[in-house]
This record gives C-alpha cells, structure tokens and sequence, in this order.
C-alpha cells in the first residue's frame, strides 16, 4: 500500500488519507458565469506534477502533496497552513 | 513403460533433501495407498511410488505427469498443483476429471476464436444456448462446501526484504546484515539453498554461508514462504504457512533466479520429460530418480552435472543430444501412455533411443514476474533485468544474469550492499538519488544476460501438431501460426486469442518460448517481440487469507444499552446502530403511531447522539460559518441558535443542522449524521483556504443528544434542571447549563414541531442523564422515540431530510430551502452558482402532498410521479399521518405543475395509479406556534462549559488475572482524566499551570507516573491524567475534555498484538504518540516505556468503544491474555495518580 | 505446416527487418485473414478515429456499414482492444436511474442480443439476470425509483424481497457480516460478453469494409484552423483529416489538453481480478454498492470480481494488494464458501469519471471534433450503441437524438444527469 511520508506525523498509509482533489484558485469576482461554471465542474485532468490536498483523517490535518499523477511518485509533503505562498498556488 | 524398481535413491545421492526419510505417511492416488516421506511433493511423492501419469491434460485430454504444471484433486483443498504442494497424510488425491474436456473442443475452454463455420452456428439458436451448454461442464472445482478459517494478518517491517534463498540471495542477506541492516529472508521452499545443490562446488560454498545465516542475530529467516507481488513503496505480501505478512521493507532484493524453459517438440508433454531444473529437484531435494533409462538434451552445455548425478544415483544414461547441432524431434509414448523412447535427429542421422525420463536442459529465462510488476511498464519487452529494477527494489543473481557460483555470490553481496546504502535515504529522495549516473555502470546486465536469451535450444515443429508451448492451455506450436497468421501477430493479442499463459500457473516459461515464435514469425527480433506483463498475485491466494479477521466497525451512543434493554429494533445508518421502533406489540405500526401520538400530547425523548456535533471557536469563528453556509451567522447574540444550510460549490444541497452561538467566539453546530466527517473536514479546509484563525473541534462522539419533545416537556425538565429559569428559555435560544449535576448545552429547536429541547451533554453522563429524564417524566407517561416516529413527525410538520428529500442535484430553491440562503453576504462557497441557477427557470419543485382514500397506503418512497410523458418526479418521503389520520407526503413535481390544491398522479406498479393533491406544508400546526410557545421570557448568563464524569465502568467488567497481564492484558484506563488545550493561546494557558510545554510534535513529556503532556497539533496539546486545574481563564486557549476509550496493553506478546492491530509500527520502548487507524477506527497509540513488561496506550472514539474493545480482546486472547483487572496492571508497576476525571472535578 | 522444419533464432536474427516487412506485405490485401493491418499512414483520412479501443472500431464499423464511410482510419497508441476494453469486467445492463440513461443502454442492449450474428463472432453474449443488493433503506428507495423509471420506458426490473434473492442465489448469505440483504434490484436480461471478441468483431468488420487500423501510432497534436480541426500528428507521422473522433477512455484529458479543450474528466483506476475456474454455481450477476463489490461467473467458470473506483487520480492500470484484501473481505460476507477459493490474477484499469457519472457524446465548441468519452465504470455495456449513435453523429454533424442530453455543454448549463445511484458499485 502506498505511504505518505508527512512532516511531523512520519510514514501513513494510503487508507489513511482521503483525496482532496487538486489545489486550485478560484476565479476573480467578476468572472463570467461560463467562467465560474467551468471552474466548478471542469478540471484540469492531464498527467502532470501537481500540489493537491491530502487529508490524513487519524489527526484530523490537511497535507499538501505534490504528486505526479502519471507515475504516482511523491515529490513532497508538506502540512498545509493558512499562510499560503505563491507556490501552493496553481 | 513404468520401470517398477524403487526410484527412491540412497541418502548420500541426496544432500540437502527436503524429506524426512526417518518418517513414511500413507496417502491415497486415486483409490490406491499409496507412501511417502514428511517434505514430498504429490509430485516427488508419486514419481517415487512409480506413477507416471497425473492426470489428462484438461483440453485435449493429454496424459501428463511431473513438471507438466499438473492439478491433482485433493478431498479438502480443491485442485492443488501437484509439483510444488506438499502431501500430508490422508491426503486423498484424485485425477482433475474435466468431463468437459473430452466432449467439447477445445475452443471453449481456450476463449473465444473467430469464424462462423467453425465455431459458431447463428442458425442453431446463436451463441446464448451454446453459451449455457458448455457452462454446464466449464471450471477445475467445486464451490467448497464449508467457509474455512479467516487467517489473522499481521504487519511486519525490516529494512531489507530479500526474496528468494538461493545462494546469491544468502549472499545479498548476509552482507546487507553486515552493513547493520535489518533483514528478512524468504524463501518459496522448505529450504535454503536453491539450485546451487548441484554441485560440489555449490554445496561446500553454500555449506559455510548457510553457517554464517545460523549465527546472523539480525536475519530472520522464513521458509515456504512466498512473496505475492511488489506493490506501492516497497510493499511486499509474503504468504507463509500461516497466512499473510504485510511486509514493507526499505530495500527489496530480488534473487529469484531463473525459469527453465520447455524445450518444444512432438509431444513433449509426455509423462517422463521434464526440465533439468526439475530432475534436479526430483534427485536433490527428494531423492528420487527421474528415471531409470535417461536421455538428456543439453543447449548450454550445462547438463554434465546432471548427467554424472544420474548416472552415480543408477540411472542409465542412454544419449546426451547437444544442440543444435543435433535436437529431439519427437517423444514416442509406450502402451501406457508414457514416455518410451525419443527419436534424436542430426545433420546426417535420425536415430530412435529407448528412455522413461528425457531431462531437457533447453535454455533459460529470467524468473521476472516480481522484477516486472515492480517496474509498473504496460508492455514488458523479453529482455535481461537489470539490477536496478525500480525505486528501492533491486535483483541480483541468476535473474540478472551472473552463472558460476563465485559470481552470484558477489553479485549477491554488491546489491545487498548497494541496497542497503539507497535505502537509508529519505523517501523523496530516492527517486532521484538511483538516476545517478555512477549507478549505471552497477545496474546494466550482464554480457551472459543478453546471451542467455539466445543460447535455447532449437524449436522443432511437426507436421502432425503435438508441439506444446503452454501446459495449461494446452497451447501448441500451430496454434500459435495460427494465430500469428489470423493477425494476432503482437503478444497481447496472441495470448488473449490463445490464452496462452493464462492458465492457473501463468506458464512463466511459456511466453518466453512465445516470443521466440512471434519473432521467427513476426517482428524478426527477439528484443522486439513483446510479452504480457505477468499479473499478480505470483501464486493463487486463497480469499480467506486475503480477507484476514473480519472487521465491522459499529458505532453506539451511550444510551445504546438502554435501548437493547427497552425493546428496540436496531437500523444500521451508515457504521450507526439505531433505535428505529421501541416495540411493545406485536404491530408494528401501532407502536410507531404511538410514539408518534407520545410526542403530540405528551413528552417523548429521543436520541439524537448520532448527530455530527462541531465546535468552532476563535476570532474568525463568525466568519468561517460565513462563508461555508449559506445563511447569515455573524449577526447572531450569544444564546441563540438558527438553522445552517450547506450546500457545495455547485449550489447544491449536501448538508443542514443548528448553528447555535454560545459565546462571541464560539459556536456549536450540528450537521446530519452521515455529514459529520466530511462537514469538519471541509470546513478545516475553508478556514486554511481563507486562512482564517479558528480552533475545530468534532465533538460528534464526545457529546451524547437527546431531544425532550412534546407538551410536557417544559415540566419534565424544570424537575432535572438545576436552573428552574432555563426551561424557560425562548424558542431559538441556546445555553449553557446544569441538568441533574452535568453539564449540557439546551439548544430549544422544534424539529418535530412540538415545543422541545435538544440537550447535550458529555457522552460519558449521557445515559445517566437519559434515565434521569425518564424517571422525571414518569408520571408524564414519558416514553422514548425511535427513528421512525421521529422522522413521521418531521414529515408532519413539513420538514426536509437532506439526502432523503434532495437529491445529487437539488438546489435550496428545489426544495424550498431557498430562504434559508442569504444573498445579502458578498461571498460563500455557493453564492455564484446558487445565483446563477435561481436565475434560470425552475424544473422541479418539492411539495407537500395528500392522498386521500385507501391507496395512500400503497404509495412507497421513490414512487415515480407521471404524467402522459413518462416519469416527472417522484414521491421522496411519505406516511400515514398518526396525527393526521391521512396519507401525506413530499414529492417532486414539474415547477410548472407545482400549485395548491392541483393534483398529479403517483405510480404505484406496473398497472395502478393514484392521484395525490398538492397540500401546503406544515401538514401540522402551520403556524408553529406549539414549537415556539412563547414562554415567560428569562435571560440567563451563559455558564462556563465544564464535564463531571460519572464513575460507570467499562462495558466489559474487569477480572483480575495477574498471569495474563504479562503475556497480554487488556485493562480499560478510560476513567482517566485527559482534556486538550486548543488555540492561539495554548502555551501560555499550559505555562500558566506551570505543566511542561513541548515543542516537539507527538512526543510525551512525562508528568509523574502516569501523566504526560504531548504536543498534537500546530496549537494543540494533550494533557493525560494531569491533576492541575486548567479552566480555560485565558482568552483564546479552548479546553475540551476527551471522552475518548483508553486501553492499556500490557505484556510480552503486545509486539503481536500491536502488528495486528495496525500497520504503523509501533515501539513500545519509544514513549511517541502514532496517530493511526486501530482496527480501521482513528485512534492514538503511545509506548509506554519503563514497566516490568512491554506496555502500550491506545485511545479511540468512545462510540466504537464495544467494536474496538471486543475485537481487541479476541486478539489478546488467541495470544493467550485477555482483560485484567486494576489490580494486575498495579502490580506490574502501573498507577494513575488521578482517577476523579482530570482537572474536571465536579 | 509443412515438413518438419527446424527453426534456431541463431538463423532469424540477422534478417530480422526483411522478416518483419515481408510478412506484413504478405497479409495487407489478405481479406479472409481475422485482422490484416495496413503497412503505413496515408496522407489524409475523411475520418480519423482516435482510440483502437471497443468505442472507437464499433464507430469505425457503423461509419461503414450505415453511412458508407470507408475513408477512415483508427489510430492506437498501443495496441487494438488492450486498454479498458480488455480490462472491463464485461458486464452487459440497462437498469439505470435517468430517463436518458435508461434509453440509451436500452437500445444498446437490443444491439447486443444480435451482435454475435451480426459481427458473425461469438461474444458469448449470456444472459444471467443482474441483482443489485440493498443493505440499506436508503438503497432499498433508489431501487425502486429505478425499478419505476426501468419499467416505465420498457426495462425488464423489479424490486424484490429477500426470499426471492435467495431463491435466485442459493449460496448467498442473506445475514452479510452484520449488513443484512433487505432486498434487491433485479434485471434479467442483465448479461455478460466475452470483451475480447467484441473488438475483434467491430475491428474485423471494420478492416473488411476498408477502414485502416494503425497500431502503435500515438496522437501528438492537432491543427486547428478557424477553429475547426483538420489534421493529427501522430507518432508515425501527419494526417489531415475532414472530422476527428476521439474515443480514448482513461486517456481522454491527455488528448483533449491537446486542444486546449476542457472538460469536468478525472481518470481514477478502477481494478477487478478472478479466481481459479469453478464449476458453475453462480448464475445471475450480483452487486452490493453497500460492500463496494460484485462478482459475475463467465463461461471458463472464473469468478470475475471487482469493486469501487480507487479514490484518487492516476494514469497507470496498477494494482493494489488492498484492493484484493478488501474485495475478499466483501466477498466473504456475502459467500462465505468462497474462503478456500483462489485469486489467480488481478489488473486495473483507468476509468474517465465525469461529476454526474454520465457520459459525455456529440460536437464540442471544436468544428470536426467529436467527442466519446467520460464512460468511466459503465463503457463496455454501451460498446455497440455508442459505435452506432457516435457513427451518425459524425457522419451528419449532428447529435443523434439519443446522446444529445449527454453533450459536454451540459455542465456549464447546470443541466447535469444525475446517475451517481444507478452507475457506480461505489455509491
């Protein structure tokens, strides 16, 4: 099963965590409806590297995880916080 | 013909045998008792006893024998390969009769083939009758006839896993222990050692390093044990004679060697040819003679060994055929079907030689099933395996090509070492660390890997068939040119059209030989002709291995025992039991009805415990709430509460409860409850996203609810209320208060519309509190409410069920929630889309409904509602009203058909309709002046929020049992005081007590014997069994006391009990709390560090304290402990220096 | 085969090319040969069919058969018939919850019962009947909404109480670990296939009518001129091409990225494995959404055994050793015998989820691109009616009336099909 390796916490398995899907910026306030709308449905599906949320559910936190989702290798994990940098960003 | 002299060789022809010849036990073959010695094979066991033929091949019907992949039926276990399955005694061993076989082609069995006049016969009532025919005769087995025994499972790590025990993985363990390593050792047979038996050479090297493994403290050794697959991170399944390991190693090395492959000529799949790897086994390992009058045929001018070996242990060695430059063409069967001579042809000379065993030693292929899977490629080319094979996994030996001894020795140790020194870094970095170039030189092949790949004997094909590339499917030669010819000229087409290597043993050797067709045939190169991957598992498992212990987690409310003692029929709502009827009849209905009725006239308690129960504290609190819901909560005054609507980005309905505010910066919000996780999981996500500062707490199993509803209830609870005044609070009020001594939270919320409280109270005083409300509601003629009267009332008074009543796709306006959403807040999750669909035309519209006359009772939730068109809507919720006296209901119907008084039709069958009238909602009470009934107004101060426990012990009595203890004991510590301290202000309320503050994230600061503080989260700390008062006086520090179950394993066995337990190791010498699952439940284990006996702290949600605790000790047990009492774990040097509930004491 | 003939590789290696070349030439004007493969990509196709998969040759077939297409080539990454179309558990079902999903696999299903005359192969098309078990109220509700809607537009189901489940599945254990079977949806026409002939029978129809079929040929890229698509490059070179239709599955976001095309698509693995081969007991198809798990026997007497999605996103077919532990799990609590049996080999397979469960058919926002996709779980059953109704819609422009409820602007109108019940063993 695969393991997530998070700061503080140490080595989890898979089953312990739940997706939480890519991280993403929402649209600017005055984007169109269509806009909006494909922000809430569409999605960027491709193989890529990317940041996504990671919920570890026997502590209750939130990781980032930056995961290729072509080779499922893990590049990083870090704990998500409330100061975000540019770079948790997408 | 079968040569009847004993095949049993002399001992000293034998080293290293698996048999233990001081033993014989009896079995029977086919009505025959037959002997054999402890560590046989059905194979060895047979071919000593003289049997030659196994059984028939299962399509056409072949004789065939040892190392032929053959399944003999055994009485208890079904089919087992005959080759590698130990025989025990009383086995009762049978032909694999497939009645089948012999009346139908073989095409079925093989899949489907192409072509009508061959196969299939439109005419004759097409492919459905002839489907079913042959099904009638398909399969190996019967479905068993008794369950068998789930296997426990256990989690194990090392830093090493080597798989295979042939000399260079002896090799690679020994030196990666050298290299301080930690290091497991399996091994698919009964012993160590592999081919390098053969020779002399081998067997005296081997002799020293099988010394060395003996006094290796740090290598642990399993026999008969297979390795399943290398799965995700280096996660390696070994399936031993007890059952499975979850092993996960920092390093696997793969010594598995290499694949003899058949050599293809007519028929050689006759009784009496086999593979030099198995005339070795049979000679080496069991000590029994292939044959009596042997040919071989050798490629690699490698068989000397053998040959020698035969010829001392007795056998005739009629020819040696060297390829190429002379080959077997043909294997001719005697009178009984076995193999009687072989016809042997050369440039010049075709000559026939007599023979009952024919040893082949016709080239090689690298042994790669585990190798490829852990390489995850789609396609596997057939090409050498390198030792590098993927992140942490590496191989070495003859699987990657090494040939003498010496060299497979030190390619051994080389990986091992190379292995060990990757592994030690970090998980991240691995990736790139082995991409380094001074890697490549190490991994590539060897020269003799490529080589190897070409050194096979030639493939003779023959005019009359009878060539097998694949035992199992009985594949052969033309079928293959078949179907290369047919276009199925690429491997993955050519073995889904054959079905070549999809039999029960995946013919590892079989593709091999496959490529070599395809590539004379096909593609030209080797290299280019493709292979299937090999699918794990690398051997069958046997589903009750695989499924381990079962494991139902089942969550309970406090009040759950009173519930079984009262008569109540249990519902199962996701992992929830609950109370859905109290019965006092023998009619159902009557004693719904009658809750029902209990509520309207009188008083009725209900638990409500299920419900998801956050708290969110802090400066953002207001703010959060906000934004995920829809409503307006930043405006509320301390004391009251309102309804909370949730609903995704995509505006649509996913969630609702009360949001009650009890203090500026703290609110306490329900949610429904299959909703809790999810809704506290998402709204810590909104508060990182917004970056807001909040402190959640899921209160969901800390906090028992009750709702005391109905007419009477204002009385009951003035006699339980220790403040006469708060019954007296107004509708929507909220507050904190003392009910009977605890504690609890009054949230004054109508929803079964008659005046009632919500109480909450800790989860530990909720039965407590229970059965005080019924005894003060005595002679009120309380009685409790089940699920169902509870939900009748709801749909009385015209309310929603999330779920129920919406759909994937309702929007608030669908449903008549659209009030509920404040529009007015410049932003929340679904403000934009819920804009842009109220903006559109409305579809569907839910209403309340009538069904007057006697087909209302018919009408069923889900019922279609339809007109002319076909189905509009449906009927989501419906009943016969007890307080009514009528059929009500809510329903979809087209917006455009949604108006009073009109009426639409609902499907009841196939045939019957009904008509239902659309009726105003509430059916009941529309003014809800019963829920609101203004009482004398009377504000109190919210009361701080502090727990007493009451002192009810564990649910499983303690019994002493002070022996059991230091094997494996079980003691509940759940008495124990423990709180958490939250917030921006945590260290300074924990400073403030003067108590350690750690800085370092789950480790425990001890605080006297028992007691620690432990840093669990960001501004989270936990306090166990702390006598200082900590009241939470500093502003921005929240306290919350832990109702959790505590568990203290005690003992020598806890190790087992732990890797069953989870699978994050725990060392119960390292005093650090793990936050893992337990059993599937979340949970905490901490080692407890410096008592007689290894000792461990588990803490979970009390409402699985029955699932955990039960499952638990059955696994204490089967270890020989189980549950001991206080005075056990006292004596082995335990104490709890508090025992009155923490700093909470009342 | 002729006179015994020895063949050594010693002989093949060095001529290998001219092997190669001379045996494909050999076969590519061969008609009465199962598949024969074109040598090499023309310059140009009127249409070009992206996805060598079930989808992509029945469309290549209708084209030729219904609308006398024949320009027409399929292009597959690797090779016919071995992505999901291999890799399904070959499940054959019309029981859905939408009006619109419900007509669309209705209609499928009649193209079934006459595929295997039709493509004149067996597809051991076997009718079992299909039980849905309910452990809940709350699934017991969605059955009969199904149950209304099925029979409503002409679908063979019913609810049924427990006794008849056991009466159409003896060796069930209706207690089920302590999640009770209170009823189920059941189906009888719902049937099983063989996967692989149905490829083989649309690619074969298809090359006979003269469609080419490439293999190993990788879509890279597209041209768009004023919106409109006009060719492909691939990995064996450029085509230009008047319409493209893409039928990839699990691939789906590789190529529509390739257009800068969105769609809501993420591609989750879903696995499935089997067991040793049994002698028949289990006749109908039985699913429990509750336990994540169904299992079907197929004609080798196999028990074909799969659960829900995994649950997050991945573009690799990998399987787990979870995912056998868990489905073993399940299986035992509604077959208890089945502890001694065996799991022989397990796979994955990468599924192309769409929020509503749903597909996504017809024109996109592209002129000349046509899209196939968001099959997910539920492709396999819809093989012949998406080949036939995705053939019309790229043959006259238009969505055929039938998938024209499943257009992939449904999304930004809020006008989702809601079949999260009816098409996931997962919900």
């Amino acid at each position: 099963m695969k393991l997530f390796d998070c700061p503080e916490l140490g080595e989890r398995p898979l089953s312990e965590f739940v997706y939480g899907g890519a991280v993403r910026a929402a649209p600017s306030v005055d984007a169109t409806d269509d806009a909006w709308a494909e922000h809430v449905f569409h999605r960027h599906g491709a193989p890529a590297l990317r940041t996504e949320w990671w919920y570890h559910r026997p502590s209750g936190t939130w990781f980032w995880v930056t995961r290729d989702t072509a080779s499922d290798a893990v590049a990083a994990v870090r704990s998500a916080s409330t100061n975000r940098t540019e770079e948790n960003a997408p | 013909m079968t040569f009847l002299m004993s095949s049993r060789v002399p001992p000293e022809h034998a080293p290293f045998e698996w048999i233990d010849r001081s033993r014989t036990l009896a079995f029977r073959f086919e009505g025959r008792t037959l002997q054999a010695h402890p560590g046989d094979s059905i194979a060895s066991a047979l071919w000593a006893a003289g049997e030659r033929i196994f059984g028939q091949s299962l399509k056409k019907r072949r004789p065939r024998g040892v190392d032929a992949g053959m399944l003999v039926r055994d009485g208890a276990l079904g089919a087992v390969p005959a080759d590698d399955t130990v025989v025990t005694a009383g086995m009762d061993l049978r032909f694999l009769r497939d009645p089948f076989a012999h009346s139908l082609p073989g095409w079925v069995a093989a899949g489907t083939k192409l072509g009508p006049d061959r196969y299939y016969d439109a005419k004759n009532g097409g492919d459905l009758r002839h489907e079913y025919a042959v099904r009638q005769w398909v399969g190996l087995t019967e479905l068993p006839t008794t369950k068998g025994a789930q296997a426990a499972k256990r989690n194990a790590t090392d830093d090493v896993l080597v798989v295979g025990g042939g000399i260079s993985g002896i090799a690679a363990a020994l030196a990666a222990c050298a290299r301080g390593a930690r290091v497991t050792l399996v091994e698919q047979s009964a012993t160590l050692g592999g081919r390098a038996v053969a020779s002399a050479d081998g067997r005296a090297r081997l002799l020293e390093l099988l010394r060395e493994t003996a006094d290796c403290r740090t290598l642990s050794v399993r026999t008969d044990t297979t390795a399943l697959g290398i799965y995700d991170d280096r996660f390696v399944p070994l399936l031993g004679p007890e059952g499975i390991t979850r092993f996960r190693a920092r390093a696997v090395v793969l010594a598995t060697g290499r694949v003899e492959l058949p050599a293809i000529f007519r028929n050689n799949d006759l009784p009496g040819v086999m593979t030099i790897a198995s005339a070795e086994r049979l000679l080496f390992r069991y000590g029994v003679r292939p044959g009596a009058r042997v040919v071989v045929m050798d490629s690699s001018k490698s068989s000397a060994l053998i040959a020698n070996a035969l010829a001392a242990a007795g056998s005739e060695l009629s020819a040696v055929v060297e390829t190429p430059g002379s080959v077997v063409e043909e294997a001719l069967a005697g009178d009984d079907g076995t193999l009687a001579a072989v016809v042997i042809r050369s440039a010049t000379v075709r000559s026939r030689v007599a023979c009952d065993a024919l040893v082949v030693s016709a080239g090689s292929s690298p042994n790669d099933a585990l190798a490829l899977g852990a390489r995850r490629t789609r396609e596997a080319v057939f090409e050498p395996v390198s030792r590098l094979v993927a992140s942490g996994v590496w191989a070495t030996g003859s699987l990657v090509g090494c040939s003498s001894v010496d060299e497979r020795i030190a390619d051994g140790a080389r990986v091992a070492e190379l292995a060990t020194e990757r592994s030690s870094t970090p998980s991240g970095a691995r990736e790139s660390v082995v991409r380094g170039p001074d890697l490549d030189a190490e991994v590539t092949p060897t020269v003799m890997a490529r080589a190897a790949l070409l050194e096979c004997a030639p493939i003779v094909a023959h005019s009359e068939g009878g060539c097998f590339v694949d035992l199992d499917e009985d594949v052969e030669l033309g079928d293959l040119e078949v179907a290369i010819a047919e276009g199925f000229d690429v491997s993955a087409l050519l073995s889904a059209y054959t079905k070549l290597g999809r039999g029960f043993s995946q013919s590892k050797a079989s593709h091999a030989q496959a490529a070599r067709v395809l590539s004379e045939k096909s593609h030209g190169l080797l290299a280019r002709a493709g292979r299937p991957l090999p699918r794990p598992p690398v051997r069958p498992v046997a589903m009750r291995f695989l499924a381990g212990r079962s494991l139902h987690p089942r969550r309970r409310t406090p009040m759950h025992a009173f519930h079984v003692g009262n008569g109540a029929e249990l519902l199962i709502a996701d992992d929830w039991e609950r109370p859905a009827v109290y019965r006092r009849s023998n009619d159902r209905q009557s004693d719904v009805g009658a809750e029902v009725r209990t509520v309207r006239t009188g008083v009725g308690i209900i638990d409500v415990g299920t419900l998801g129960k956050l708290e969110i504290a802090g400066p953002d609190a207001a703010r959060l709430l906000d934004h995920v819901y829809t409503g307006r909560f930043s405006d509320m005054s301390a004391g009251t509460c309102r309804y909370a609507l949730l609903c995704d980005e995509s505006g649509t309905v996913v969630d609702d409860g009360v949001a009650a505010r009890l203090a500026a910066d703290r609110f306490y919000v329900t949610t429904t409850t299959s909703a809790s996780a999810v809704v506290y999981r998402e709204m810590s996500r909104w508060a990182l996203e917004l970056g807001l500062e909040v402190v959640l707490t899921n209160l969901t199993g800390a906090i028992a609810a009750m709702n005391l509803a109905g007419p009477s209830s204002r009385a009951v609870l003035a006699r339980v209320a220790d403040d006469a005044a708060v019954v007296d609070c107004p509708y929507l009020a909220a507050r904190e208060t003392m009910l009977a001594g605890v504690p609890s939270r009054l949230l004054r919320v109508g929803f079964v519309g008659e005046l009632g409280y919500e109480l909450h109270v800790p989860a530990d005083a909720g039965l407590r509190t229970w059965q005080r409300l019924l005894d003060a509601g005595h002679d009120a003629d309380i009685r409790p409410i089940g699920v169902e009267a509870q939900r009748a009332l709801r749909l009385e008074k015209g309310h929603v069920i999330v779920g129920q009543d919406t759909d994937a796709l309702s929007s608030p306006y669908d449903v008549g929630l659209g009030w509920a959403v404040k529009m007015q807040k410049p932003s929340f999750v679904s403000r934009r889309s819920l804009a842009i669909r109220k903006a559109r035309p409305k579809e569907r519209a839910l209403v309340g409904f009538v069904v007057e006359g006697q087909d209302g009772k018919d009408v069923r939730e889900c019922h279609l509602v339809v007109d002319e068109t076909g189905p509009v809507g449906r009927v989501t919720s419906v009943i016969q009203s007890p307080t009514l006296g009528k059929t009500i209901g809510l329903a979809f119907v087209p917006a455009g058909a949604a108006h009073p008084g009109a009426s639409f039709t609902i499907r009841l069958d196939r045939e019957r309709r009904t008509l239902a009238r659309i009726a105003p909602t509430p059916f009941y009470d529309p003014e809800g002046a019963r829920q609101r009934l203004d009482l004398a107004m009377s504000m109190v101060e919210n009361s701080r929020w502090t727990v007493t426990r009451d002192r009810v012990d564990g649910d499983v009595a303690a019994q002493p049992g002070h022996a059991r203890a230091e094997i494996l004991g079980v003691h509940d510590v759940s008495r124990i005081g423990r709180y958490v301290v939250k917030g921006p202000f945590a260290r300074a309320a924990l400073a403030s007590v003067g108590t350690p503050v750690p800085d370092a994230f789950f480790e425990a600061a001890p605080c006297g014997p028992w007691a620690f503080v432990a840093r669990t989260g960001r501004t989270e700390f936990w306090l166990e069994d702390l006598g200082v008062k900590l009241d939470g006086a500093i502003a921005g520090a929240y306290v919350y006391d832990r109702q959790d179950v505590s568990l203290l394993l005690t003992g020598s066995r806890l190790p087992d009990l732990l890797a069953e337990m989870t699978a994050t190791p725990v060392d119960p010498g390292v005093p650090r709390l793990h936050l893992t699952d337990v059993l599937r439940v979340s949970s905490m284990i901490l080692g407890r560090p410096g008592y007689a006996v290894p000792a461990a702290q588990v803490w979970f949600d009390a409402t699985y304290r029955m699932y955990v605790t039960n499952t638990v000790t059955a696994m204490a047990m089967e270890l020989g402990g189980g549950w001991v009492s206080n005075d056990a774990v006292s004596a082995l040097g335990f104490h709890f220096s508090d025992q009155s509930g923490g700093n909470h004491g009342s | 085969m002729s006179a015994p003939a020895i063949w050594s590789l010693a002989k093949s290696s060095g001529n290998s090319v001219e092997t190669r070349e001379r045996s494909r030439c050999s076969r590519v004007d061969n008609t009465d040969v199962a598949l024969s493969w074109p040598r090499r990509l023309k310059k140009s196709y009127d249409v070009v069919i992206v996805g060598g998969g079930g989808h992509g040759l029945a469309a290549a077939h209708y084209l030729a058969r219904d609308h006398g297409l024949t320009d027409v080539a399929v292009l597959e990454a690797g090779i016919i018939g071995r992505g999901n179309s291999g890799r399904n558990t070959a499940i054959v079902r019309s029981n859905y919850l939408t009006p619109e999903g419900v007509r669309l696999y209705r209609e499928s299903m009649k193209l079934w019962r006459e595929l295997s005359a039709a493509l004149d192969i067996n597809v051991f098309y076997s009718e079992r009947g299909h039980l849905t078990l309910a452990h809940t109220e709350g699934t017991l509700r969605t059955m009969r909404w199904r149950a209304g809607v099925n029979q409503e537009l002409g679908v063979d189901s019913e609810l049924i109480g427990p006794s008849d489940v056991a009466r159409l599945c003896p060796k069930l254990d209706l207690a089920c670990g302590g999640m009770p079977i209170l009823g189920a949806l059941y189906h009888p026409p719902g049937a099983v296939a063989a996967h692989d002939a149905v490829v083989w029978g649309y690619a074969r129809a298809a090359m006979r009518a003269g469609v080419e079929v490439h293999q190993n040929t990788r879509v890279q890229g597209f041209d768009v001129r004023e919106g409109r698509v006009v060719g492909v490059q691939t990995s064996e070179g450029h085509v230009s091409a008047n319409r493209v239709l893409c039928a990839v599955a699990g691939s789906t976001p590789r190529i529509t990225s390739l257009l800068g095309l969105g769609t809501p698509i993420v591609v989750h693995p879903l696995q499935a494995c089997i067991s040793e081969p049994m002698h028949p007991w289990l006749d109908p198809i039985v699913v429990s959404a509750s336990l994540h798990a169904y299992v079907s026997q197929d004609a080798r007497g196999t028990l074909v055994m799969g659960a829900a999605l995994d649950g997050y996103e991945l573009h690799q077919p990998r399987s787990t050793f979870d995912f056998m532990e868990e489905l073993s799990s399940a299986m035992l609590d509604l077959f208890p015998l089945l502890g001694r049996v065996r799991i022989v080999r397990q796979w994955a397979g990468m599924a192309d989820m769409t929020p509503d469960f749903s597909p996504i058919m017809g024109p996109t926002s592209i002129d000349g691109f046509f899209l196939d996709a968001g099959w997910g779980t539920w492709g396999f059953k819809a093989t012949p009616i998406s080949g036939k109704t995705m053939a019309h819609t790229v043959a006259t422009g238009t969505a055929h009336p039938l998938i024209e409820p499943f257009r992939l602007s449904r999304f930004v109108d809020y006008a989702l099909i809601g079949e999260k019940a009816a098409a996931s063993v997962g919900h």
